[in-house]
């Protein structure tokens, strides 16, 4: 049971890593925007899917060592640090690729 | 008393949950499911900042020049306001489930869908503006 649930969530957190690579590869596909922020931007991107495929090499791990409380309740870190690092660079890259596209005007 | 069978060893006695500290740990179970539904946001929100790159990218010229341009960078800071709730929804569902009160109430799936619906008829609204005549 814990083993499923630790591959479903690193399984999500994979799935993840799709979306800044086909960002990535749709800057690539055309000219847009000036040509050292989209390279900085896919750099960045391609950066953000190997550090949530990590996050959820990381995750696994740590579902796979849960603990039992003193009421017998099997519990598991929150994955904060996972969560908060991932959205935090989503949302830089989110306003990196608004400034690129403006840019490209 | 916690329950022995195979299925209870990892699940609580309802009277026992009602006794239980405030501030603990949920079940792992929840708080997974938890993290599950962050990354399903997540992915939404990296799906809009794809989406405002495809559509500069791949969205031929539309009837009024820019127009690409500004929904290009509006779905792009959408996305990152998502990702932004979508934190902000998952530290508050966890907090509800450590104090074991109910799960606060969101609108964030409500204003997504009234924007993309939006989003997309001002798309095709312009789509049929661009279409040439003949």
């Amino acid at each position: 049971m814990r083993a499923a649930a630790g591959e479903r969530t690193e399984l999500a957190w994979e799935r993840s890593a799709l979306g800044p690579l086909a960002a990535a590869a749709l800057l690539l596909f055309h000219h847009v925007g000036p040509t050292l922020g989209r390279v900085l931007l896919v750099a960045a991107d391609v950066l953000l899917a190997l550090v949530i495929i990590w996050f959820g090499r990381r995750r696994d791990r740590r579902i796979r060592s849960v603990r039992t409380d003193s009421s017998g309740r099997i519990t598991v870190s929150d994955g904060g640090r996972e969560v908060v690092g991932a959205a935090v660079a989503a949302t830089a890259i989110a306003l990196g690729t608004a400034v690129v596209l403006a840019f490209g005007t | 008393m916690p329950v022995h069978s195979r299925e209870g060893t990892e699940m609580e006695r309802p009277e026992q949950a009602t006794g239980r500290a405030a501030g603990s740990e949920p079940d792992y179970r929840f708080t997974l499911a938890n993290e599950r539904t962050f990354l399903a946001w997540f992915r939404t929100a990296l799906a809009l900042i794809a989406g405002g790159v495809a559509v500069v990218q791949l969205v031929p010229a539309l009837a009024f020049p820019g127009t690409r341009h500004v929904l290009g960078i509006l779905l792009a800071v959408a996305g990152g306001g998502l990702s932004s709730a979508a934190v902000l929804r998952w530290r508050g569902v966890q907090a509800a489930m450590r104090r074991e009160e109910d799960l606060p109430p969101t609108r964030i799936p409500v204003i997504l869908g009234l924007g993309l619906a939006a989003l997309t008829t001002f798309l095709v609204v312009l789509l049929l503006l661009s279409r040439r005549p003949g």
